[in-house]
Formats: C-alpha cells, structure tokens, sequence
C-alpha cells in the first residue's frame, strides 16, 4: 500500500513515477494508502493503474464528507474505466479532430 | 464496471475504495459517507477504539458488519513488536485474517520504519495471516 504523499497531508500524487514503477513490478495488489486530497488524486492513481485507493482525511475532513465520499466513488470508477478504456498517447503537436477525407478544395 | 473485482485475501470486492473510520464530524456522519462511497471495505485503528465499549457511542457498533468488511489497522505503532501484538489483538477482537500493516519510523512525517514493517510483516503471515503493508 504505498503513499501518494505524507498521511493526512492531501497533497494528492507526489510520486506518479514511483507509483508506476512500483505497479510495474508488484505482484500483489498495489492500493494507494495515503495523502489523497481530491477526487481527481484518486482518478490518477486508477488511470495510473493502481488496484484500489484507501482514504480518510480527504473525505472525513471535507466540508461535505457525504458529497465528497459520493465523488470518491465516482473518482475511482472514472479512473478505473478510462485505464480499461485505453488513453491515447500524449503529443507535443496538435492533430486535427476533423477527418481530412472529401475536404473541399477551394 | 463489467470486470474482475479487486480480491483480497480470498475475498472479491467490487469496489475499489476504501474508507477510513477516523476524525469524521459524527458516527452518524461517517455513516452516511460510508453509504455514499460504495466502499465494501472500511478500515479502524484498533489501538484508537475501545474494544470494551459496547455503547452506542462505540464506533464499531456504527459498522454494519453484514456490509462492509472491517479492515483493522495498527496505526499508532513504533515497533514490530507493538504492531504484532496489535495485529493479533485484531485478529481476536475482530475476527478477520487481515491487517493493515503499519510502524510508524517518523513522527514528522508519518513515513514507515521499512524495516521494522518488514519484520512485523514476515511474522504475522507465519502466523497465518493476510498483511496489508
């Protein structure tokens, strides 16, 4: 279980290369333990590619720990679905969205 | 979601958060975040409830155990030695086979005595039980 920063600081992900390398070679289930903050932490430590996310602070410390629980849950699913969907590679330069098939030629 | 649950130990789970049960306004507060997370897993520093307390006011009897598993953690542990003793005491008070593992190295910033972590850890899965570090 590691951290994604100090227990109960709410600094979200510190050590996403860490985590990764970590993912790479763990055998056993990699849940995320400590230092999540927000809803999106726990969105990129699924998309990263972690089993699970264990939290406290963030949801019990939050204004609303009830609407903040409720956005956990569906951090964690985002997370997890978009993983499972397959993000598209990065790019330094833009591509278009447009399709350039039957473009008209002016 | 359409896909393997999370399984730890031998359990299956189909959520993948997990809760804690610590600094929440109320029990009753707790609960109802609970309810609205999903979690089928919550975890509790078993060094910081009273096992004797069979109140109302006992955080355990506010964790409706047909619901959600209980997670006991050693949090508050300097030793190996102090987290076995904690772990077994779960194991007991609790009835589970799981821990989560943890041996504080510094009190600054919380981060874990590896090797004291290490150490707990190959004892209590000796002793038959599933260790989460």
């Amino acid at each position: 279980m590691p951290l994604a920063a100090p227990i109960g600081s709410g600094l979200g992900i510190r050590n996403r290369c860490n985590l990764k390398i970590i993912l790479e070679q763990a055998k056993v289930p990699v849940i995320v333990d400590a230092g999540v903050g927000t809803a999106s932490d726990v969105a990129i430590a699924m998309e990263l590619g972690c089993d699970g996310v264990l939290l406290n602070t963030a949801v019990a410390c939050a204004k609303d720990p009830v609407e903040m629980a409720h956005a956990m849950r569906m951090a964690v699913e985002a997370g997890r679905r978009a993983l499972l969907a397959g993000r598209i590679p990065q790019k330094l330069y833009a591509t278009a969205s447009s399709p350039l098939d039957g473009v008209i030629h002016l | 979601m359409g896909e393997h649950a999370l399984t730890i130990g031998n359990q299956p789970f189909k959520s993948r958060l997990i809760l804690g049960t610590g600094k929440y306004p109320s029990n009753e507060i707790m609960v109802k975040a609970h309810d609205a997370s999903g979690a089928e897993m919550v975890t509790v520093a078993i060094r910081r409830i009273d096992l004797k307390d069979k109140s109302d006011k006992s955080l355990l009897n506010h964790i409706d155990r047909a619901r959600y598993t209980i997670l006991p953690n050693t949090a508050g542990c300097y030793t190996a030695k102090e987290a076995i003793l904690t772990a077994k005491l779960a194991r007991e008070a609790i009835g589970t086979n799981l821990i989560k593992l943890e041996v504080i190295g510094d009190e600054k910033t919380l981060f874990p005595d590896n090797e004291a972590t290490i150490e707990a850890a190959r004892e209590l899965v000796k002793d038959g039980i599933t260790v989460l570090p």
